[in-house]
């Protein structure tokens, strides 16, 4: 007999709507089971024999490259930024952040347009030594794999630096005080102390920011980088099926939820330490040679991952505007985006606190399949945009066409696609796509939290929700604005569900550059993606500068990070 | 219970109130209107819709599906909002009826407007434009005036051809042409020689063919024809031009000499269109002569009907002879094209 | 004042986390108003037991009882149970007045009865006047006593404190502990204290129960357990406790028993070897070995006369009377 006491009245409301989001969280996968169930015919042996092993060869050396990238710079960078002090560290430190900000595949974009044998650079080049012929200098061709390594690597690297930083801050900077008093160098403390202390946010950030590129499709695709998630998407287009497109999908997810519990394990019960009060200790000045290294260090990834995107956004917008003015819909498409954005942002914070709240390894509630909730509600992160999108498409009209029969046959009216008409379907999509963010900055945060202040709540005689929302709310603050504000980024540059899900005569900024960049009106197209950009920009400003203003207890605990795979 | 019962108006506003805040109320069928769910690119056709308005006062509402809009239609059902559908090639039309995802029209505008080869025999959809897919060379150093698709694979084009990926539809199109004359084998041996003569690998657009033409990347590469006239216009701005300018057009031809490969646009009426009628006005529209005037001189097509006017600037690459295969049988060969990319590691 | 405590009653309770028995066929009842310490080593379940009766774990099998009533179906927030931690845990967020207004709040008093109610709890615990801040900004011995005053203010039947002097200096702790003790006599509530303190237990309780290993091993007055240790373990755990074998089988003497004089000549039955000489202040502490036997004795200081020095020869003594024998 378990005798559980009262504690779980308390929770049965969050436990109702735990199981309720797993079950949605599950929509699009039943959605691809559908369609992969329907079997694809002689096609799978084809896929097999001729398709996936190449892309399954190319993804590999794609994840391993910009892991690499990403880990390299990211580490790096928030190394020099948290413990030394050089020219530019204070403005570095926010801007190392801004490649949030651009879409991938506008990154992709912009690097071939700059770096082509007729663009801005070669022709510079050219002019400086005398040429004339475009083949005269040898440029690396940037549509290619290491060219997508360092498209991806150079926008995904703050996955890594932001977690990565925010630990380095908080737990590190004594540690390694005290290593050096042991006699260890700076570089050894970093080896020896820092690196190790600062595992499980690299992993979570590396992680991240794999699955980002694991799922990116426009920049591969437009790269010629024929990855798993691009074969996915030909298998639909060129050789005419789902059935096909969602059976590799399914393999997909299996091996990407596979590498995710992998990495949960490997770093099992390596909880994210919770803070000390201990101040970090006073910054190790580099000047001379040393000082320009760390800024050139860090200043780079800034310039090839934000600078020269946004820069050449600018001046294609710029040629644009300078003819024919804004385009009279922007405001709109801005307020669309700006609009699914937040609501998305808001629903997706506010279920992943309710998740992880009744997920919590507390007294009378933890484990049990509550605690593998938040886990299934992060798989819409391990899957590519498109995939979700079409594997959301089946369940949400047929629940849309039974509503309907459903209402006709009672009240003779009928209410039509009432998801999938409205913008209901994509807010959906983005909630499931993007749920692990703040699932993963909540977790981290509540991981910091002493389990006895919410036990001494309730022995004071607080339930659960007023527990939730003036204490735990409050105390995660920073944990919900760093995942709200990732969560905001990454919905205002989703593409692929966007597309094929928003409502009839809708455009929000991504698709309006879509159409455009598929019409080959580039310039139309890099007005919107400026906005994007800009709109971006907002919250990534307010990351930064809330983790500048708290330097000993930076306010955003951000370890998307514990975002994925099982406690 | 308290708990459920302060969450409940919370979740009732996140259910009914945000849609509706989002000023995204469900779609019904209104009276002067008509739906589009179009995979070509809505700049292309907006010119079109709103000199249909302007005509006859109907709402047009468009919306861009790239991909899966066959998908969708197919989830919506009963209650989709879409009347017309509009695809840009042959095989995502063929696609459509074959799912039974579009009705049968029986407009006799349409069928004296639309030749017999360009749309189905009991009218489940109709082509509404036409595309050459042709052979764009350097203009400086390419010497050649007349070529064939068979000739792409000469070793004298070693490291010198460009092109976007094999499994785009416009190539799996030409692929599936060519099985269709040559058999499998012969044109299996041809894709292996073209991929051994790549300068680049297959990707980006069709743009990006002239584009690395400019910049000496490759001599000689495969684009459709109307991306010359949208280049060379200099409505994609500057560049472009310049990129359109430094190629020369070749509307090449099968060994056999009879013509090019021409893939259409086109449009269905869907199966559970609100606005029939509405839609049946606009595909009428859009075979009439202003629109094909407009397909001709906005997109730089071919128009489908006959005698209607081509753009200068596509009139300028010569006289189109289209290549006589039938497209039911060039679209039978689809699969096997797609495949046969696969299987030489075309884009790879 | 005239309130008094309720009982607690804990039957037979067996707690498992994973493998691991953490509470074993446990029983303990403790009497309305008492003031009952639970001591024992770290990981001996104690903090477990003060959840289980509290309600925040759930557990295999046995019951727990609060004024005869089983709490089985009777939730955390309705056993009006205070809870003192350890840490104190006070919620950062809200000031010391929000703090320990919060249960009060809880229960839906007004406002003004609330400011009211705060005030006189952070009197009763001598910290008026700091309602407004927050509790980062305080001393340690400050937090703890507003976790006191937060726990107090709801009128609880039971006071719950785990180890809540732990991280206090000495003074502070034994200045807390006399406040507590005279908390307790004006409030006659229940109070289960756990600490691994010895010296605490047998300051404030009226009665100590020893846990070891998931188990109660004794329980009695301060007097009783000190005096008459059930096994050896209880014994040497509160206090110091020479623990020997004889012909009649174990035995434990307080080293306060022992008495010491210098031996001159040889070795032989009594006589020990100084190993070690604490100087406690009050008096010094030896160590001495005899064979197999390691004899500790606390004696006065001897003020004027030579000190022992290591390597010298004792003989020891003792009373028969008080030595203990193990039942
Ligand atoms: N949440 C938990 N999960 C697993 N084991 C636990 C947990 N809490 C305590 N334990 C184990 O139970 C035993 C008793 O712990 P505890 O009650 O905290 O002891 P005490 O308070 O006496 O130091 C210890 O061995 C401890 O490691
Ligand atoms: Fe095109
Ligand atoms: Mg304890």
């Amino acid at each position: 007999m378990t005798v559980r006491g009262e504690a779980r009245l308390a929770v049965r409301p969050l436990a109702a709507l735990s199981a309720t989001v797993a079950v949605l969280v599950l929509a699009p996968v039943g959605g691809l089971v559908f369609f992969a169930a329907r079997g694809s015919g002689d096609l799978w042996p084809h896929l097999f024999a001729n398709v996936l092993p190449a892309a399954l060869r190319t993804t590999l050396a794609l994840l391993l490259g910009v892991g690499v990238v990403v880990a390299v710079v990211g580490v790096g960078a928030a190394w020099l930024v948290a413990m030394c002090r050089f020219p530019g560290r204070r403005w570095l430190e926010w801007a190392l952040l801004l490649p949030l900000s651009i879409p991938t595949y506008i990154g992709a974009y912009a690097y071939l347009d700059v770096l082509h044998p007729v663009g801005p650079v070669q022709t510079g080049l050219r002019a400086i030594f005398g040429l004339t012929d475009p083949r005269a200098l040898w440029f690396p061709e940037i549509r290619s794999l290491p060219g997508a390594i360092l498209v991806l690597g150079a926008v995904l690297y703050p996955y890594v630096y932001l977690p990565t930083r925010a630990l380095f801050l908080m737990e590190s900077a004594s540690m390694v005080d005290a290593a050096r008093s042991l006699g260890a160098s700076r570089w050894r403390a970093f080896l020896r102390v820092a690196m190790p202390l600062s595992r499980p946010a690299v992993a979570a950030g590396v992680s991240l920011a794999l699955l980002e590129t694991l799922n990116d499709i426009g920049a591969s695709s437009f790269l010629g980088v024929n990855t798993l998630t691009v074969s996915i998407y030909t298998t639909w287009t060129a050789r005419s099926s789902i059935e096909g497109a969602a059976q590799i999908a399914l393999v997909m997810l299996v091996v990407a939820s596979a590498l995710i519990l992998l990495e949960r394990r490997a770093r099992h019960g390596k909880r994210f330490a919770a803070g000390g009060d201990a101040p970090p200790s006073a910054r190790v000045p580099l000047s001379g040679v040393a000082g320009a290294g760390a800024a050139a260090f860090c200043a780079l990834p800034v310039f090839v991952g934000f600078a020269v995107p946004a820069s050449y956004l600018v001046v294609q917008a710029w040629r644009r505007v300078s003819v024919f003015g804004l385009p009279e819909e922007l405001g709109r498409w801005i307020a669309n985006t700006v609009l699914l954005a937040s609501i998305a942002t808001g629903i997706a914070v506010a279920i992943a606190l309710v998740l992880v709240y009744a997920a919590r390894p507390l007294a009378g509630n933890g484990g049990g399949w509550r605690a593998a909730v938040p886990r299934i509600a992060s798989l819409g992160y391990a899957m590519p945009g498109t995939v979700l999108a079409v594997g959301l498409l089946v369940p949400v009209a047929a629940l849309d066409n039974l509503v309907d029969d459903a209402m006709r046959s009672l009240f003779g009216l009928s209410t039509g696609l009432l998801l999938s008409g409205s913008g209901a379907a994509v807010i959906f999509a983005y909630v499931l796509r993007f749920l692990a963010i703040p699932i993963g900055t909540i977790e981290a945060g509540f991981a910091k939290i002493d389990p006895a202040i919410e036990l001494s709540a309730r022995s004071l005689g607080a339930g659960a929700r007023r527990i939730l929302l003036r204490i735990h709310a409050p105390l995660l603050r920073p944990a919900i604005l760093a995942g709200a504000l990732l969560v905001f980024v990454d919905c205002m540059k989703e593409l692929p569900a966007t597309l094929l899900l928003r409502p009839f005569d809708f455009e929000t900024l991504a698709t309006f550059i879509y159409a455009e960049a598929a019409r080959g009106t580039y310039e139309d197209g890099a007005i919107a993606a400026l906005a994007i950009v800009a709109v971006s920009l907002l919250p990534v400003a307010v990351v930064g500068l809330s983790g500048r203003r708290e330097q000993s207890a930076p306010a955003f605990p951000v370890q998307p990070a514990v975002a994925v795979g099982p406690a | 219970m308290r708990f459920i019962r302060d969450w409940r108006p919370a979740v009732s506003v996140l259910l009914v109130g945000l849609p509706l805040a989002a000023g995204l109320t469900p779609t019904g069928a209104a009276a002067a209107e008509v739906n589009v769910y179009t995979t070509r690119e809505p700049g292309l056709i907006k010119p079109l819709f709103e000199a249909f308005t302007k005509q006859t006062g109907i709402e047009v509402r468009a919306t861009f599906v790239q991909q899966g809009l066959a998908e969708r239609v197919a989830a919506e059902g009963r209650n989709s909002p879409a009347d017309l559908l509009t695809e840009a090639d042959y095989g995502s039309l063929i696609n459509l009826a074959e799912r039974g995802l579009t009705q049968k029209i029986d407009s006799a505008v349409l069928n004296r407007a639309v030749p017999v080869a360009l749309r189905d025999p009991d009218g489940a959809w109709y082509a509404l434009s036409m595309r050459a897919r042709a052979i764009w060379v350097s203009k400086d150093r390419v010497l050649d005036q007349t070529l064939t698709y068979e000739n792409l694979a000469d070793p004298r084009w070693k490291g010198r051809v460009c092109t976007r990926a094999g499994q785009h539809p416009y190539n799996v199109g030409l692929i599936s042409r060519m099985i269709a004359k040559n058999g499998a084998e012969a044109t299996g041996k041809w894709l292996a020689g073209v991929k051994a003569n790549l300068g680049r690998k297959p990707g980006g657009g069709d743009r990006d063919v002239a584009r690395d033409i400019l910049a000496g990347i490759c001599d000689i590469g495969i684009g459709n024809s109307y991306y010359v006239g949208l280049m060379r216009s200099g409505k994609g701005g500057k560049d472009q031009e310049s990129w359109g300018n430094a190629i020369r057009v070749i509307l090449p031809t099968f060994a056999d000499g009879k013509g090019s490969h021409v893939d259409v646009s086109g449009a269905a009426v869907a199966r559970f269109a609100p606005n029939k009628d509405n839609a049946i006005k606009l595909l009428e529209f859009m075979v009439g002569d202003e629109a094909q005037k407009i397909y001709a001189e906005i997109d730089y097509e071919y128009p489908v009907k006959e005698g209607a006017k081509i753009d200068p600037l596509i009139a300028a690459l010569g006289k189109l002879k289209i290549d006589p295969e039938p497209l039911i049988s060039v679209a039978a060969r689809r699969k096997e094209a797609s495949q046969l990319v696969d299987k030489i590691g075309f884009d790879h | 004042m005239t309130k008094r405590g309720k009982s607690v009653r804990i039957e037979g309770l067996t707690k498992h986390y994973g493998s691991a028995r953490v509470l074993d066929d446990l029983s303990i009842d403790i009497a309305p108003g008492e003031f009952c310490t639970l001591l024992g080593a770290s990981g001996s379940g104690k903090t477990t037991l003060l959840k289980v009766m509290v309600g925040f774990e759930p557990f295999e099998s046995g019951r727990v009882s609060i004024d005869g009533r089983d709490m089985r179906d009777v939730p955390v927030e309705r056993r009006n149970i205070g809870m003192v931690f350890q840490n104190y845990a006070l919620f950062p967020n809200m000031n010391v007045g929000a703090n320990i207004g919060f249960g009060l709040e809880v229960r839906g008093m007004a406002k003004a009865a609330i400011a009211r109610r705060v005030d006189d709890a952070l009197a009763q615990v001598g910290l008026a006047g700091i309602a407004d801040r927050p509790p980062a900004e305080l001393s340690g011995g400050q937090q703890q006593r507003v976790a006191l005053a937060r726990a107090l203010v709801i009128d609880p039947d039971i006071l719950v404190m785990d180890e809540p002097l732990g991280a206090l200096d000495k003074n502070l702790r034994q200045a807390i502990q006399l406040q507590l003790k005279q908390l307790h006599r004006a409030l006659g509530l229940t109070i289960v204290y756990v600490t691994h303190d010895q010296d605490e237990a047998l300051h404030l309780s009226d009665r100590i129960a020893i846990m070891d290993a998931g188990r109660i091993v004794q329980q009695g007055t301060p007097r009783e357990v000190y005096f008459k240790p059930r096994t050896p373990f209880v014994a040497t755990f509160l206090g110091e406790c020479n623990v020997w074998n004889d012909a009649a089988g174990p035995l434990a003497l307080r080293p306060e028993h022992v008495a010491v004089t210098k031996a001159e000549g040889a070795a032989g039955p009594g006589v020990a070897v100084v190993e070690a000489v604490i100087f406690l202040g009050g008096g010094q502490k030896i160590v001495a070995r005899d064979g197999d036997r390691q004899v500790t004795a606390i004696v006065p200081y001897p003020v004027g006369a030579p000190e022992l020095q290591i390597g010298e020869r004792i003989r020891y003594s003792y009373d028969e009377c008080s030595v203990h024998r193990f039942a």
